[in-house]
């Protein structure tokens, strides 16, 4: 019963571990870089190696810790993808410069509250269930293995020139997409665009300030 | 002089449990239920919709009172307490207290029909209370393979076809609906505290509440991260919650893979098998046993060898093979492993089809 409590909440930090382990690939072979579980798998050992190489974790290489697995990150998550998905039927209202702005604002959103996190990286395992490709989609279930409790933590992908690239992370059944989009919408039935932009760049300061 | 007052009690009771019932019902008017459910897994994300939040003004004060009550209380309490006492023993204090729970998930499996289930529940029941020490550790899980299958009586209800209702956010227990609410005080009935709370009230809390505390030991931050994250944090809050309960009212992701089985179910097959004990699969969902792993096969591999690894798989294991399904170049055996063993288990699988020559077979759960 209250448990449940403990367990939707929990997405919002393990999401952190999740966008900043779902990564890159490179130097793996070619049939591998077709198979996301492959590819997914790889990202996570080199950023878990990231984490935990112990001559990044002095406080003076705290910002280039950091870089290194935002560098990796943006090469793997399609934050265009996933700011369309979350403004949805908003989305094609926006001039190209405004949408522009959004996905600027929203990657470094995301970057700042959860990529940011990765200090408090403490020995989670990721455990890689399976998966699954129809057409150019394709879900890789794993689970975060963390004091002993499983978090189930699913990766979508679309497959665009030959490679993947993840538009959404789902914890615990929780999208993220859905849960911005679900956020972004009730701002919108109150406030303009303009409004919207300006939580988002409050937010995004207050973010980086820290 | 004590008899009627029980009676009166339990009667009480039992007008307020119809009277939330009905109450539900009617709410569910107002709820806005989920779309169809004709989503693939791979399909776009399922837009749920909004809430039904007529009480927003309320509970947006609610959410204000736990947002302080658990950064001047909550908080504080257990990063004390989590000072004195060691994480080890924090996380089996907090075994016990799931263990406690256990009744709620073997009634609310069998209400929804899931027998076996119900009876892993009840045989983690038996090795977690006996050989787990009172259920300070889960050997039914290590040991046996045994996972947890987490129901309630609010998942009974959506099982059972309730809507949500209207959403709350309760003080203390933070956000719920009419339906998990309703949900909640049936399953009062079924937890241990409860009737030690109604023996000793004081007793009761100060347990429940140690409980909480013990838990929020160990995901301190998780609030933190979460209220950081969100542009309205209430918003956040609300559709996270109708999100995860939803999933779970479908047994999608946390509980058994349906939304795996039902995209293989819809995805076109190639290869009609018929093997004992499999399911004659067409199209649409079928409910597959937990304890599935699969057989996947890179993209390099034609039929001929799909069909040839399935005999392999055949010989191995009486009845192992259920389905071949082909999915945007990739086939997927479905291999039955017996209820209880573990991924290990099936991995040796693994292993025999690449000593057999099937070098690509990768065993994924």
């Amino acid at each position: 019963m209250k448990e449940g409590k403990a367990r939707y909440l929990k997405f919002f930090s393990v999401i952190i571990l999740a966008v900043a382990f779902s990564v890159v690939f490179h130097g793996i072979s070619r049939a591998a870089a077709n198979d996301p579980v492959v590819f997914i798998k790889d990202a996570v050992d080199e950023i878990i190696a990231i984490l935990q190489d112990e001559k990044l974790a002095g406080p003076n290489r705290k910002a280039e810790r950091k870089s290194r697995v935002v560098a990796i990150v943006e090469k793997k998550f399609d934050f265009r993808e996933m700011s369309m998905r979350a403004l949805a039927r908003h989305w094609k209202d926006r001039s190209p410069a405004e949408q522009d702005r959004f996905v600027s604002l929203f990657r470094t959103l995301l970057e700042n509250t959860y990529i940011a996190k990765i200090d408090t990286y403490s020995g989670e395992k990721v455990v890689f269930k399976k998966g699954a490709v129809q057409g150019n989609k394709a879900i890789v279930y794993s689970d975060l293995i963390r004091k002993n409790i499983e978090t189930p933590v699913n990766y979508k992908l679309k497959n665009s020139d030959d490679r993947w690239m993840v538009y959404d992370v789902e914890v615990e059944g929780v999208s993220l997409v859905n849960n911005y989009r679900t956020q972004f919408a009730s701002i919108l039935s109150k406030e303009s665009f303009a409004g919207l932009m300006a939580k988002l760049e409050e937010k995004v300061s207050k973010g980086a300030a820290e | 002089m004590k008899k009627p007052d029980s009676v009166s009690l339990l009667l009480r009771r039992v007008f307020f449990c119809c009277l939330a019932i009905w109450l539900g019902s009617l709410t569910v008017v107002f709820g806005q239920d989920a779309g169809g459910d004709n989503d693939l897994a791979f399909g776009e994300e399922r837009d749920i919709g909004m809430a039904a939040d007529p009480l927003e003004p309320v509970n947006r004060v609610f959410f204000h009172f736990n947002d302080k009550l658990y950064f001047w209380v909550v908080k504080p309490a257990a990063q004390g307490y989590s000072y004195f006492i060691a994480e080890d023993v924090r996380m089996c204090v907090r075994s016990f207290f799931k263990n406690l729970l256990a009744p709620v998930r073997i009634v609310n499996n069998l209400l929804q029909g899931k027998v076996a289930d119900s009876g892993v529940e009840t045989a983690r029941f038996v090795i977690n209370s006996t050989f787990g020490i009172a259920g300070l550790a889960d050997p039914a899980k290590n040991e046996f393979g045994l996972s947890p299958k987490d129901e309630d009586l609010g998942q009974t209800l959506g099982v059972y076809g309730f809507g949500e209702g209207i959403y709350f956010c309760w003080p203390f227990f933070g956000p719920s609906n009419v339906r998990d609410t309703v949900g909640i005080a049936g399953d009062f009935f079924l937890s241990p505290v409860s009737y030690l709370a109604m023996s000793d009230s004081g007793a009761g809390v100060a347990v429940q509440a140690g409980g909480e505390v013990n838990n929020t030991s160990l995901t301190l931050g998780d609030y933190e991260d979460f209220k950081e994250s969100a542009i309205d944090p209430y918003v956040a809050l609300r559709d996270a919650y109708r999100q995860y309960r939803q999933k779970k009212i479908r047994d999608v992701v946390v509980g058994r893979d349906s939304v795996y089985i039902s995209s293989l179910g819809s995805t076109q097959e190639r290869y009609a098998l018929n093997v004992p004990g499999s399911a004659s699969s067409g199209a649409g969902s079928e409910s597959v046993p937990a304890d599935d792993f699969f057989v996947q096969v890179g993209t390099s591999v034609d039929a001929d060898q799909v069909m040839g690894m399935r005999q392999t798989l055949l010989d191995m294991n009486k009845k192992a093979v259920v389905k071949v399904s082909d999915r945007g170049g990739y086939n997927f055996f479905s291999l039955q492993v017996p209820a209880g063993r573990k991924f290990e288990f099936a991995k040796q699988e693994e292993q025999r089809l690449c000593a057999a020559g099937f070098s690509e077979a990768r065993v994924v759960q």
